[in-house]
């Protein structure tokens, strides 16, 4: 489980800069500095919640760790090796240990390709198993984010599948390798509330059976509150706050933190914490 | 007598698969300076309430049943020519992308005026600007910002815009679709502190359709909880919250996250939304129920009134 001493994933000043599109009256063009001198750590086993709003840089935090991204400068390191700067083999062999779910379950997934193509298809690319022992990897996968039985959805496509099975599918591709580290980014704002809950307790349930560490990227302080060991707040490209999850609520330290939670949406009436008498003893 | 009352109201839409159901048996009234919430999943029929209303339904669309009576009319009967005369004047909407909404090339406080002045054939250019200079003023816009572009302004002031253009005719009633859906806490929060604020003050009917049930509890008086395409509680905003009856209602309510909760109960079962072309005659939350019995998926749900200001469609009352 949680390993506090075990650094998995570590960040030093990253600063990265993005360029806007040149004028084409005056030639000119804008730096917007997206991240600057961001540094924070996550420890093997945790869930680790990145919490910000739009434009704040959370998404380009988790591209960096994929490497999806490259910073200007700054230091990344997976299990104490310096990353930062790895290609060819060894970044192919990065791609195997880490893996992303993305936002957004009706674009990320290939609509012309089955569930079975989609969840093998990083097998194939990292020449895991073969075509028999392949199945099984995909049928396990699948059992792990609750697809039973896993055989129904092998030839289906993303159509015939409502968001919350296709946000299954596509974390059943990133566990497929069995990954050490998955960035998790934003993987519920297109789901309703009661399919959110079902996803998150799945990356828990991940967590505990595979000892897999999660980043998980969110605007909802209150779902890295359900979901996450420590929280990190991220504004403007700078990490403000970082603590355990439930300090961060409890005693918020930074000013945006504080107008974060105040701003959060509550209930006036009633606590909604009370479990309801079941309705067939309540007449 | 209610400003606006929606009587068994049913809307479907026609697809390849077939005839898609998506708003049936639906009515609720509200009266005037009153506001009502409606919530539910992503499919459930709620913004297809809405675009009935302001006569703003796709080609493919068709109401087979139900009256929507507003002061008396009923909109449903009227020509295309006269619901022109009831939309923005009377009712007027505030829609969810509001960085689409407005016109990229125009500046957007001629865009409002130009609203005022197409409903409102007496009035002079001047006179029309002096009216949005107020209505910025209400929704907390500087008035020097009139003459900014759209790109100039950020989200949350584009959708203070948007709803200065809704107020810009005075219309009765509102109806806002998910207006802080696309915005950040902070800025949603400031959104719906002045939406409340005009709603106050200019004593404006309000229908907000959310799929987020803490904001409409925050905001409205009433609310109508909806299930693929049927209203299944409606009631008071207190007596819902206080005591709330569907297993439907309960479950979004169990698993909404607040900042103060460890444990959710999960009280459904992961599920599809119920096939709208041909739907079970049996209540159809029965499949993702977990107080359900094998008679839920049979027979009709019928509607019990808990107490004057609270009633649900559930069977299980009986």
């Amino acid at each position: 489980m949680k390993d506090p001493n075990t650094v998995i994933v570590q960040l030093e000043h990253i600063f990265k800069t993005f360029r806007t599109r040149t004028s084409f009256l005056t030639g000119a063009s804008k730096e917007v500095v997206a991240l600057n001198r961001v540094s924070f750590e996550i420890f093997k086993g945790e869930i680790f919640g990145l919490v910000g709003e739009s434009g704040s840089g959370k998404t380009t935090t988790g591209r960096l760790i994929v490497k999806l991204e490259t910073p200007d400068s700054g230091k990344l390191l997976l299990d104490g090796n310096d990353i930062t700067k790895i290609k060819g083999r060894a970044l192919k062999n990065f791609r195997k240990k880490v893996q992303m779910i993305f936002q957004d379950p009706y674009q990320s997934l290939n609509p012309y390709l089955s569930v079975y193509d989609s969840v093998s298809e990083p097998l194939i690319v990292h020449n895991v198993g073969n075509s028999e022992t392949r199945k099984n990897m995909v049928r396990e996968s699948l059992k792990v984010v609750g697809l039973s039985p896993p055989d129904d959805f092998f030839y289906r496509y993303p159509h015939q599948m409502s968001g919350g099975q296709r946000q299954r599918i596509a974390i059943a591709r990133a566990m497929v390798l069995k990954p050490e580290f998955v960035v998790a980014d934003e993987p519920t704002s297109m789901l309703d509330a009661s399919i959110a809950i079902h996803i998150f307790n799945i990356l828990s349930e991940l967590r505990k059976k595979l000892n897999v560490t999660f980043l998980f990227i969110t605007h909802s302080l209150a779902a890295a509150r359900f979901l996450c060991d420590r929280i990190g707040v991220i504004y403007k490209g700078e990490m403000v706050e970082t603590g355990a999850a439930k300090d961060i609520i409890q005693n918020p330290q930074h000013p945006y933190t504080q107008a974060l939670i105040r701003a959060h949406p509550r209930f006036r009436h009633g606590p909604i914490l009370k479990k309801y008498t079941p309705l067939n003893q309540r007449f | 007598m209610a400003l606006l009352t929606v009587e068994n109201l049913s809307v479907g839409y026609h697809t390849r698969k077939g005839f898609l159901k998506s708003v049936q048996g639906v009515s609720f009234a509200l009266d005037k300076g009153e506001s009502l919430g409606l919530v539910g999943e992503s499919g459930c029929g709620k913004t297809t309430i809405g675009m009935s209303l302001m006569g703003l339904l796709p080609e493919n669309a068709a109401v087979t049943d139900g009256r929507i009576l507003f002061e008396d009319t009923d909109l449903l009967k009227l020509s295309k020519k006269e619901i022109r005369q009831v939309r923005w004047k009377k009712i007027a909407m505030i829609f969810q992308a509001a960085m689409n909404a407005l016109n990229p090339v125009h500046r957007v406080g001629e865009q409002i005026a130009e609203a005022i002045l197409a409903h409102d054939a007496d009035i002079s250019e001047e006179a029309a600007l002096k009216q949005v200079e107020s209505l910025f003023e209400v929704v907390g816009i500087p008035p020097e910002r009139m003459r900014d572009y759209p790109h100039q302004y950020s989200g949350g002031m584009k959708q203070r815009a948007i709803i200065a253009m809704a107020l810009s005719c005075h219309p009765s009633l509102i109806i806002a679709d998910e207006p802080t859906t696309a915005l950040d806490v902070i800025v949603q929060d400031q959104i719906l502190n002045a939406i409340k604020d005009f709603q106050n003050k200019l004593n404006i009917s309000l229908i907000f359709i959310s799929h987020d049930i803490a904001v409409v509890a925050d905001v409205c008086d009433s609310i109508g909880i909806m299930f693929a395409g049927q209203l299944v509680e409606y009631g008071n905003v207190k007596d819902v919250f206080d005591v709330p009856m569907h297993p439907y209602t309960r479950s979004l309510l169990a698993s909404y996250l607040t900042l103060d909760k460890d444990i959710v109960q999960l009280d459904s079962k992961p599920g599809e939304t119920p096939d709208l072309v041909n739907p079970t005659p049996g209540c159809r939350f029965s499949e993702r129920c977990t107080v359900s019995e094998a008679a839920c998926s049979l027979n009709t749900p019928e509607w019990v009134e808990i107490s004057p200001t609270h009633k649900a469609l559930c069977n299980q009352f009986k």
